[in-house]
């Protein structure tokens, strides 16, 4: 592994990148995973531990003001991967959607696009939007005309495979490592289908444009829980909190990755 | 609009081709919407040089159905590979999906409808595709969206309010015929006259670089199977009638017939009925011009045939 890497997280808003940096770093600094942990706290750990707090806290992650990315720099050690330095800082999703929306990068997010080792693509199946048609086999109540198309308005699927596109331009067409993480699994793993199969399923455009891309470009699916719950709902807050230890909220259900495998996989070289 | 970055003084900007062509798409200026939605002639220029797309233009009347075409082809990749064939991505991703809208429920409608394509919109929409199995190099498709009514000033005689250069680079241009016209006594004629003369008018001057990238596509297939068997033949033999038109003109060559049903009403016809033979056509025969270069046109790139 390269003593030095960056990861890109791509996601549009709420689509679990803040909570699954919050519960990640704590995993790491309670060096509770023996395949990675944190050599030593990052001097520059404000942010890090705020997002920290945040979920120890059962707080839902609020969209950030702050329009500029948020560096989370980490010296990691692991029995596999070695001693290195690793760059995820927390792109908010509004830089996305502005980019699908007017086309305008932010140029700290473009930088880190360009540079990233690996990419982490968030999707939360509660924030899906899909496309989906006017039943014409049903009488319709009355005619009502369409209202003009807007950017917001777009399925999830073509948003991403965009965004995708979009990196990839800047890059020279060509993407590194992509990580397809599929948010609070938990709230779709009765499905009984593994991420793969839900993305495949669920965002079948986005699946079709990861799998025909081919050599050399590489994917994986991961479907991890990080929130264990929706905690804007107070009865699940006091449910987790009753857990003594937080790492349990880390649910491994069926089908579901822990929050190092993405990650691992990513720097993976 | 061109989109510049600055460059420090004395250094050599390079640019790349992704980068170029990122450069030259256009953005729809409505406000403070910025967002580009689909190729202006010289992004598809661009793309047509850095990746030898294959190039198809339906060409036919306004309301002929040429837009649903594209964006039923789009809107079934949405639900899955069909075909044989996998979505690989698009420039004009954007494009796409603001021509799918009236078909969804986002749009709040009550009933399907398709926006008329007009003169300020852009015309060229991308699409890449590959084979399901990923044996064979991904395929980029550029798809000329024009307005019908310059088809309908080419079919009568008039002289185009708009450069026509993009019909010579053409790999394949569809004739887009109105099932319903067609199949509807009352105006049927009228129908087949205007498909006649538009036959003659893509014949005529060589705007076409070739007859053999013609052919036949007719649209609204479920509303002619809708008008029972009788029109339904009185409209085959109309179209057998063009398809010999067309031999006669181009001196023997038969042009292919599709038959289409891009986003029917009818349960019987599933959204994109068809369009796996247009697939099928513009991409399992080698594209027509990619390796000879048509003739040069004043004002054209003498490779892409767009204007330059």
């Amino acid at each position: 592994m390269n003593n030095s890497l960056s990861a890109l997280m791509v996601g549009l808003p709420a689509s679990g990148k803040s909570t699954y940096l919050g519960a990640l770093y704590y995993l790491l600094r309670k060096g509770a995973d023996p395949r990675l942990s944190l050599v030593e706290l990052p001097e520059e750990r404000d942010y890090a531990q705020e997002l920290e707090e945040t979920w120890l806290r059962f707080r839902p992650f609020e969209r950030s003001n702050l329009p500029a990315p948020r560096p989370l720099d980490l010296a990691l050690v692991g029995p596999e991967a070695g001693n290195f330095e690793f760059s995820i800082p927390d792109i908010t999703g509004e830089s996305y959607d502005e980019l699908w929306e007017h086309g305008v990068w932010r140029d700290e997010v473009r930088d880190l696009a360009v540079e990233a080792d690996g990419i982490l693509l968030f999707i939360h199946p509660g924030k899906l939007i899909v496309p989906e048609l006017i039943d014409v086999s049903a009488k319709p109540l009355g005619k009502s005309p369409a209202t003009p198309w807007t950017a917001e308005r777009a399925p999830t699927q073509a948003v991403l495979c965009d965004l995708l596109e979009s990196i990839s331009v800047e890059r020279g067409g060509w993407l590194p490592r992509t990580a397809i993480v599929v948010s609070a699994w938990d709230t779709v793993d009765d499905l009984g289908i593994g991420p793969e199969k839900w993305v495949e399923l669920q965002t079948p455009l986005l699946w079709q444009w990861l799998t025909a891309q081919g050599d050399p470009f590489r994917f994986e699916t991961f479907g991890v829980s990080a929130q264990g719950g929706d905690v804007s709902d107070e009865g699940v807050r006091s449910e987790l909190a009753e857990n003594p230890d937080p790492l349990d909220r880390l649910i491994d259900g069926r089908g579901a990755n822990d929050l190092i495998e993405p990650l691992l996989w990513v720097c993976k070289r | 609009m061109s989109v510049e970055n600055p460059v420090p003084e004395g250094e050599e900007r390079k640019v790349g081709v992704d980068e170029a062509l990122e450069s030259t798409v256009e953005v729809a200026e409505s406000g403070a919407d910025r967002r580009p939605l689909a190729l202006d002639a010289e992004g598809a220029n661009q793309v047509a040089a850095a990746r030898r797309p294959t190039v198809l233009v339906l060409a036919g009347d306004v309301g002929s159905g040429k837009t649903s075409v594209y964006a039923a082809l789009y809107e079934r990749f949405g639900r899955g590979p069909f075909g044989g064939r996998s979505f690989a991505g698009s420039l004009t991703i954007p494009g796409f999906e603001k021509r799918c809208h009236g078909w969804r429920l986002a749009s709040g409608a009550s009933e399907p409808a398709m926006d008329h394509t007009q003169p300020s919109d852009l015309q060229w929409l991308h699409m890449r595709i590959r084979d399901a199995e990923c044996e064979h190099p991904i395929q980029d498709l550029l798809f000329g969206d024009y307005d019908g009514e310059i088809f309908k000033g080419l079919a009568r005689g008039e002289e185009p309010s708009v450069d026509m250069g993009f019909l010579r680079r053409a790999d394949y241009v569809g004739i887009g015929l109105d099932g319903d016209h067609l199949s509807d006594p009352s105006q049927r004629e009228a129908a087949l006259e205007n498909a006649r003369y538009l036959v003659g008018a893509l014949l005529k001057d060589e705007r076409i670089a070739d007859p053999s990238v013609l052919f036949l596509v007719l649209t609204k297939l479920d509303l002619v199977e809708a008008r029972g068997e009788e029109h339904r033949q009185a409209l085959e033999r109309s179209i057998h009638e063009l398809a010999q038109l067309v031999e006669e003109k181009s001196g023997g060559f038969e042009p292919p017939i599709l038959r289409l049903a891009a986003r029917s009403k009818s349960e019987r016809f599933p959204l994109g009925h068809g369009l796996n033979e247009l697939l099928d056509l513009i991409t399992e025969r080698p594209a027509v011009h990619v390796l000879s270069s048509p003739p040069s046109v004043s004002g054209h790139d003498p490779y892409t045939g767009f204007k330059a």
